[in-house]
């Protein structure tokens, strides 16, 4: 399915090399995790949710243009994820997603969470929770709590097309809309809504054309061009931040295993996957470092070296990792003590 | 001690507890410059603004979740849904969000929310099927969530200042029939602790377990037998946490249980008391009665609404039913 989309005008300065390469490196990664976590000879099944080969622009490219715990200024708050994106962009260890996604004790959840729950709230990460239409509305309010601290901080959160069809998009949507609050409304639109494709669920071309019914700017953008997805965020954080209300970013990819990542599901039909291969983002990303000299081939190949190390260790460090006491289950369900009687 | 009603105790706790904390915030539709639709919170917009008192569009999915959030970010929000009812259109924040998020995330966010709405029969004309019902049961099997039903003024405030101070989410049930009943209140803020029963009326043959307005009838009840039968009146006040102990002196003490609760017989409140006693002593318990509304919508006339809400009579029925229990 061919769709028009405007991308936007790309970054030509301000992004230093060094973030150029880190982008990669992040990008790789998402491409190792996804082929990694489906190894027939794993012991345990790595379920990586908002982790997908084809998507890896998506985290990479809106994540890289916000305010991360590592780059951020001394006393500022990292800006706020909501959904199932960008754990590795805005800082947490592959160690520390795997642990939680495999359901370790170790996990940041203690394997209580798993990766749709996975959080870790000094780096901003959010729960979006399971259901697909609720991080806008959780988006709105950790934006109403931004604003009542008074701090800078944007919130952004992903959903799919899927997702747009859900009544919570447009509760959310409009909530934040009227309050001016800052947030970025994110649709990975990989065109699929499980296996239902958007041709037969949405009644519009462009998830981005619902932003008119909420007064607020919508673009869509070429979601396998990292450089294009950081600039189109880039532009909604600026205004949110600046207290001119949300945008609605929609980031046209696609999914070359489906949602579930094991093909259980009905497959994607075979000339889409194809189609979408020809769009790779991360080969895409890597010809434009070498064909604009940012990166040499020796670069790029220690960059893919370096990662495919690190996840190793990784993976080897989860997969060993012991499993939760099983006197842990009744643990941490009400934050005050239940007390009865006198 | 001064007398004032549910409604203005609900609010001046409301306006007591914001004027302490900044953290607390309303989330409500006609909440700001209507006071809600029984008024809880008059006054409370012109005291605290709009940025701690929001009044949202009709999204109730929207602002439920839009409250978990805030919740999760550190605030104390207090959410009006105004009728039960109407909580279904986007329960997800409510069933799914609010009371997992503390166990999933390995306790690193604590949701300290309150969802307060109106439940059972309200004035005439009104309500019908899909406004007066009594729906407070369905919430007790969420682990996480805290279910809390005033019967009185007093209790309304120091329930709900212990509700918004509690770290865990808490669905607050307003009994309509009470809004406009008057008790003595004080008006220094203080706490009742979720978990603890009242014994209203002390009683050896007969043990009444009720919620809500019906508290005040089945007192009522137990004042009309005195001389005749010794009647205790129990209110749990929470139903979770429930004070189960209180429940079981009750019941080893009277061998005779109803339960006086304006929700459904099946699947409510009374088959968890049941489970309760029968688990604790069932050597104990000669009879057991459910004094409830009947399994059907809430019709819209208004002898037929009425007829539904367990009363006096109804509950005397029972009582000389289980009297004969030996």
């Amino acid at each position: 399915m061919e769709r028009a989309v405007r991308t936007t005008d790309r970054p030509r300065d301000g992004l230093p090399r060094s973030d150029l390469l880190e982008m990669y490196r992040l990008m790789v990664g998402e491409r190792l995790l996804a082929e990694m976590g489906r190894d027939p000879g794993l012991t345990e099944r790595v379920f990586l949710v908002g982790i997908a080969e084809g998507q890896e622009a998506i985290a990479v490219g809106s994540c890289m243009a916000l305010r991360r715990a590592a780059t951020r200024a001394a006393g500022a708050f990292p800006d706020i994820v909501v959904g199932n994106y960008g754990r590795d962009v805005m800082g947490l260890s592959y160690r520390d997603i795997l642990l939680e996604t495999i359901g370790k004790a170790a996990g940041r959840c203690g394997g209580k969470g798993g990766p749709i729950h996975l959080a870790a709230p000094e780096l901003g990460l959010m729960s979006g929770g399971g259901i697909v239409g609720t991080p806008l509305p959780l988006a709105a309010g950790f934006a109403f709590a931004v604003r009542h601290r008074g701090t800078d901080q944007v919130v952004i959160t992903y959903f799919g097309d899927g997702a747009s069809n859900q009544g919570l998009f447009h509760e959310g949507i409009n909530l934040a809309a009227v309050r001016k609050l800052p947030v970025i409304f994110f649709c990975v639109n990989n065109l699929y809504a499980f296996t239902t494709p958007m041709a037969r669920s949405t009644s519009v071309r462009q998830v981005a054309d619902r932003a008119a019914a909420y007064s607020i700017p919508g673009v869509t953008v070429d979601g396998n061009d990292v450089l294009a997805v950081y600039d189109a965020v880039s532009q909604a954080a600026q205004r949110a931040r600046a207290g001119d209300g949300p945008s609605l970013i929609e980031a046209m990819t696609f999914r070359w295993i489906g949602p579930t990542e094991t093909g259980e599901e009905k497959p994607r039909p075979a000339h889409e996957v194809a189609a979408a291969r020809e769009r790779d983002p991360v080969a895409r990303f890597r010809a434009h470092l070498l064909e604009s000299g940012l990166a040499s081939a020796a670069d790029v190949e220690a960059v893919d070296d370096g990662v495919r190390g690190e996840l190793d260790a990784a993976f080897r460090e989860a997969l060993a990792a012991p499993w939760p006491p099983l006197a842990s289950l009744q643990d941490g369900v009400w934050a005050t003590p239940l007390e009865t009687g006198r | 001690m001064r007398t004032i009603s549910f409604t203005e105790a609900l609010n001046e706790c409301l306006e007591q507890t914001m004027g302490l904390d900044p953290d607390v915030v309303l989330f409500g539709e006609s909440i700001g410059d209507g006071d809600g639709i029984y008024g809880v919170t008059r006054g409370l917009l012109q005291r605290f603004g709009e940025g701690r008192v929001v009044d949202t569009p009709i999204s109730e999915g929207g602002f439920s979740a839009m409250g978990v959030a805030a919740a999760m970010a550190g605030l104390r929000p207090v959410v009006e849904i105004m009728h039960v009812d109407f909580l279904f259109v986007g329960a997800d924040a409510l069933v799914n969000q609010a009371p997992k998020y503390h166990y999933i995330s390995g306790g690193q966010f604590r949701v300290p929310i309150v969802f307060r709405m109106a439940y059972g029969l309200g004035e005439f004309p009104g309500g019908g099927a899909m406004q007066f019902q009594s729906l407070h049961a369905m919430f007790l099997g969420l682990p996480g969530l805290k279910v809390v039903l005033p019967s009185n003024p007093a209790d309304a405030k120091g329930l709900l200042h212990a509700s918004i101070l509690d770290d865990d989410p808490v669905v607050f049930f307003e009994d309509k029939k009470l809004y406009s009943r008057t008790g003595p209140v004080p008006e220094a803020l203080f706490t009742v602790p979720l978990g603890h029963a009242a014994v209203l009326r002390e009683g050896s043959d007969v043990t009444i377990v009720a919620t809500g307005s019906r508290v005040e009838v089945a007192c009522h009840v137990s004042d009309g037998l005195r001389g005749l039968a010794s009647v205790e009146v129990i209110d749990p006040r929470t139903l979770r946490p429930l004070d189960e102990a209180a429940l079981v002196a009750s019941a080893r003490k009277t061998g005779r249980v109803l339960v006086f609760d304006e929700g459904h017989r099946t699947g409510g409140f009374a088959g968890e008391v049941a489970a309760v006693i029968a688990e604790a002593c069932p050597e104990a318990l000669r009879a057991f009665r459910r004094v409830m509304a009947p399994d059907v919508p809430v019709p819209y006339s208004p002898p037929l609404a009425t007829a539904m809400v367990p009363g006096a009579m109804d509950l005397r029925a029972a009582i000389t039913a289980v009297l004969k229990a030996t």
